[in-house]
């Protein structure tokens, strides 16, 4: 169905090539899965299955593509759009009209069907989908993962022989994320449907993927192979992976189910015990830094905050879950002082917000918002940190360790647009920390981070916390809260519903808790099963508990 | 809910009175109808709010007008009050003369003024609430396809652009910046531009994708350059013609002649390739029996007016100086006034409505 022989491609003005002599062969109805680094060509290659690649971008192409016996390069992406559906990151900028129905027939329409198939066409994908009830629906009224399900439909009415995903879930909450992966592994099972898909959210997809393509980028070979075979040896691998891994344990489990089993059978009577020194103290003890007292606020008469109360002492790091559209952002905004409580008070320091001014705020409170291109505007990494220093009355420079931590100093003189999503991320973070604040707010700090860059993120936030700052950050990513958060406050429809130490929080809930917290999910090992008994949240929780 | 031919003709039977009368009754009989009209089914659009703006537009607009004419125009015979004088006259030439004689015709005069701006302006407020955008854009001829499309994109940009301009701004802000001055802008532009730019690059890469520019038949090209050799005559036409009009007063019809001629040339080219991109249409528009009756009513109260306009167009006007008669009332041009409303008695019953 696929195949590619010996692509080497660069692109325009740049010397090193994405792709070097890489080679692919895929059968009709396979399901393959594209993981690797940020940056390392991930995009490039799913570009180049329907000629976007070089047609769109320009750049040196050389070696051979055959897709369902077309070339792309020959047939451009306007001629093989009959042929390869594609499917892009953003949600919101992949849309040309309206509503549902005119996007499904967009590109019908452009090929020229008559009508009748057109009508027949858009029933059958409205139905396939699962999305028939939005079909009158504006597209902007639509949540991320129906803007997704749409955007596939938008493809699929085509019929294409096959289907092309660049990270369809990376700007989606979980449970969106969810019904866009299942969406895909029904086309798959049900239409036998050739899928190609990149994503970062290994643990969710690996069990649907029949093979994986690891690309390491750096100009390294890459790795092609069974998930299990190709998970063994890539150090991308979910928690479930390494610890079966560290643990040597034969097959590879990918589900939870599967390595339940194995832990069972492999540690059939375990002494686990987790340490009291791993709980957190209790909040009391921590000096109050944000006072957050029945707060209300409502956007246009749709209420966002309902009498949310909040306190986070000096030292703390606390995480802030819960859905899309939950009150997360705006509690942040709160208390950054962008958004005035329209009941109830936000005090920082002791002292109101609404008194402070925003000026004598944000020099002591950093905020990193969820898009850092909204940040990032000068032509290099040192002239925005500078810029930071500058508005904020500070002189110039300073900055070296801060740069050393995020791994960023050699990327001091780039221009910030030009790095990729994971590295843009940590530029706005460092071109908001560069003024040293004492409160620091993340919101979604993880979207298009990899593993490694995740574990880094969590690391440095640790090291703040440590020297005495206080962090909020506003995630859905449960591996990072398990990894690196002291509390955890879930949010639901404007109010806290939980608020808790994260071990405690996350255990045994059914959304909210991480892999090694599911794989562990019963009593065995525990003096005192309870329900609520704190329990693994890590890969390191259960090496250290196992090695004792 | 109606067809968009339907609502255009609906938009002409509602202008054209607008501009033929200055009469106050009719006015407000057209304004009512239209209020009525937006009220019964324009209230469930996606834009509705904007409705209640330019209303807010309209009635100050109104209140200016009928407010400044009397103080500045002191003509008419009917004195309603004298208010202490306020001139401005620099070396003697009266510029501006506020208060003194206030009359009864200016302050009509005024009001009717004010009626007829708030008319039109209700009439496009209205307008804007009830069709629908995108197929309005659709009913534009083939030829024209493109640059619908490109329109169209442009509207749902500018959304977007504000949204992310106020992310942008809150961003900067919290990061400590400041604006004193023009060079203070550079933080909020250039994240502005280079994400709308990122964001057409990606809406171009994905109607790319999805085959956008149709299935073009190949040209030789010979033909190509005919085509653009005939766009450059039409234009030149067009350009003559225009010229013709100021320099040669005398021989019009030559300037006439050289426009129509250019403008149909013009337009052939663009058809002819506008035919050559093959593509289908999804959506044929029901054209249901309401959509007849409410054409139906709008032509009427188009001939209505046109023909008064022509052959009887005394009852049309209204002109209050130099003494004030109130307006004469014909029971046929009130009717015909209170067309706009036909879409609301015809439209289906509350809950039945899909727009």
């Amino acid at each position: 169905m696929i195949e590619l022989r010996n692509v080497t491609y660069s692109y325009p003005d740049s010397e090193a090539p994405v792709l070097r002599d890489l080679s692919l062969r895929l059968e009709e109805g396979e399901f393959l899965l594209v993981i690797g680094a940020s940056g390392a060509g991930k995009s490039t290659l799913l570009r180049c299955l329907n000629g976007l690649v070089p047609h769109f971008y320009g750049g040196v192409f050389q070696g051979g593509v055959r897709v369902a016996g077309h070339d792309p390069v020959a047939e451009s992406p306007r001629g093989m759009s009959s042929l390869v559906g594609f499917v892009f990151q953003d949600p919101e900028a992949q849309f040309v009209v309206d509503t549902v129905e005119d996007e499904l027939a967009f590109a019908m329409e452009n090929h020229d069907l008559p009508q009748p198939l057109m009508r027949k066409r858009v029933e059958e994908v409205l139905d396939q989908l699962d999305i028939a009830p939005l079909r009158h629906r504006r597209i902007s009224t639509l949540s991320g993962g129906e803007k997704q399900r749409v955007a596939i439909g938008a493809v699929l009415t085509l019929q294409p022989k096959v289907l092309v995903l660049d990270e369809p879930t990376s700007q989606l909450d979980p449970q969106a994320a969810e019904e866009v992966l299942t969406t895909l592994q029904k086309l798959n099972a049900d239409l036998g449907l050739t899928i190609v898909l990149s994503e970062h959210r290994l643990e969710r997809v690996v069990q649907y993927a029949d093979r994986i393509l690891y690309l390491p980028g750096g100009g390294q070979p890459p790795l092609i192979g069974e998930p299990r075979d190709v998970l063994a040896q890539v150090d991308l691998a979910p928690p479930l992976a390494r610890l079966a891994r560290t643990l040597g344990w034969e097959p590879l489990p990918l589900t939870i189910k599967e390595g339940r089993r194995l832990a069972m059978h492999q540690i059939p009577n375990p002494k686990f015990k987790i340490q009291t020194s791993n709980l957190q103290p209790p909040i009391s003890n921590l000096q109050p830094v944000i006072d957050v007292r029945n707060l209300w606020f409502s956007y246009d008469g749709q209420e966002a905050l309902r009498g949310v109360h909040l306190t986070v002492g000096r030292g703390e790091l606390v995480a802030l879950m819960g859905r899309n559209g939950s009150g997360k952002t705006t509690l942040l905004k709160q208390i950054v002082g962008l958004l005035h409580p329209q009941r109830g008070r936000v005090e920082l320091w002791g002292q109101e917000t609404r008194q402070m001014g925003t000026e004598a705020i944000v020099r002591r409170v950093g905020y990193v918002p969820q898009n850092p291109n909204a940040l990032l505007f000068a032509d290099t990494l040192r002239d925005e940190l500078d810029f930071t220093r500058r508005s904020h009355g500070l002189p110039p420079g300073g900055y070296d360790e801060l740069l050393r931590t995020l791994q960023m100093e050699r990327h001091i003189n780039a221009y910030p647009r030009d790095l990729s999503a994971g590295e843009r991320q940590r530029a706005a973070l460092a071109a908001i920390l560069v003024a040293d604040p004492e409160v620091i707010l993340l919101d979604e700090p993880t979207r298009g981070l990899d593993v490694h860059q995740k574990h880094a993120l969590g690391d440095f936030l640790m090291g703040l916390r440590d020297g005495g700052r206080s962090v909020i950050i506003a995630t859905h990513d449960v591996e990072l809260v398990a990894r690196c958060a002291d509390r955890v406050v879930i949010l639901g429809e404007g109010q806290v519903v939980v608020d808790g130490p994260a071990r405690e929080v996350m255990t045994d809930s059914l959304v909210f808790s991480s892999q090694m917290n599911k794989l562990f999910r019963d009593d065995r090992g525990f003096d005192t099963p309870s329900a609520t008994q704190p329990k693994f949240l890590t890969v390191e929780d259960v090496l250290e508990a196992v090695e004792r | 809910m109606y067809h968009t031919t339907t609502w255009l003709l609906w938009l002409l039977a509602a202008l054209l009175p607008t501009m033929l009368t200055r009469n106050p009754l009719y006015l407000i009989i057209l304004l009512l109808a239209v209020a009525v009209a937006y009220s019964t089914i324009g209230r469930s659009s996606p834009v509705a709010a904007s409705w209640g703006l330019f209303l807010r537009v309209g009635l100050s607009l109104a209140a200016f007008s009928a407010l400044i004419n009397p103080l500045t125009a002191h003509y008419g015979d009917t004195l309603l009050l004298t208010l202490p004088r306020l001139s401005l006259r620099p070396g003697g030439i009266v510029l501006l003369e506020l208060g003194g004689r206030i009359t009864l015709e200016a302050l009509s005069y005024g009001l009717v003024n004010g009626l007829s701006l708030m008319a039109i302006l209700l009439v496009f407020a209205t307008f804007n609430v009830l069709v629908d955008h995108h197929q309005l854009l659709r009913s534009i001829p083939p030829f024209l396809y493109q640059t619908g499309m490109v329109v169209s994109i442009a509207i749902a940009f500018v959304p977007q652009m504000v949204v992310s301009l106020q992310e942008i701004r809150e961003a900067q802000t919290i990061r400590g910046h400041r604006f004193r001055g023009i060079r203070d802008l550079l933080p909020l532009f250039m994240p502005l531009l280079t994400s709308g730019l990122e964001r057409a690059v990606q809406l171009a890469e994905s109607m790319e994708a999805r085959g956008f520019g149709g299935h073009i038949s190949h040209s030789h090209q010979k033909q190509g350059l005919a085509y653009k050799a005939s766009i450059a005559l039409a234009l030149f036409g067009l350009l003559v013609g225009m010229f013709w009009h100021s320099y040669f007063p005398a021989a019009r019809w030559v300037g006439g002649a050289l426009e129509a001629g250019g403008l149909l040339l013009l337009i052939w080219t663009l058809r002819t390739l506008g035919q050559r991109v093959k593509r289908s249409r999804y959506r044929r528009e029901l054209w249901r029996r309401r959509d007849t009756l409410v054409s139906a009513v709008s032509l009427l109260s188009l001939a209505v007016f046109a023909l008064f306009w022509l052959w009887c167009r005394k009852a049309l006007i209204f002109y209050p100086y130099p003494s004030f008669t109130p307006p004469t009332f014909n029971p046929l041009l009130g009717l015909a006034s209170a067309a706009p409303a036909a879409p609301a008695l015809t439209a289906p019953k509350k809950g039945k409505i899909r727009l």
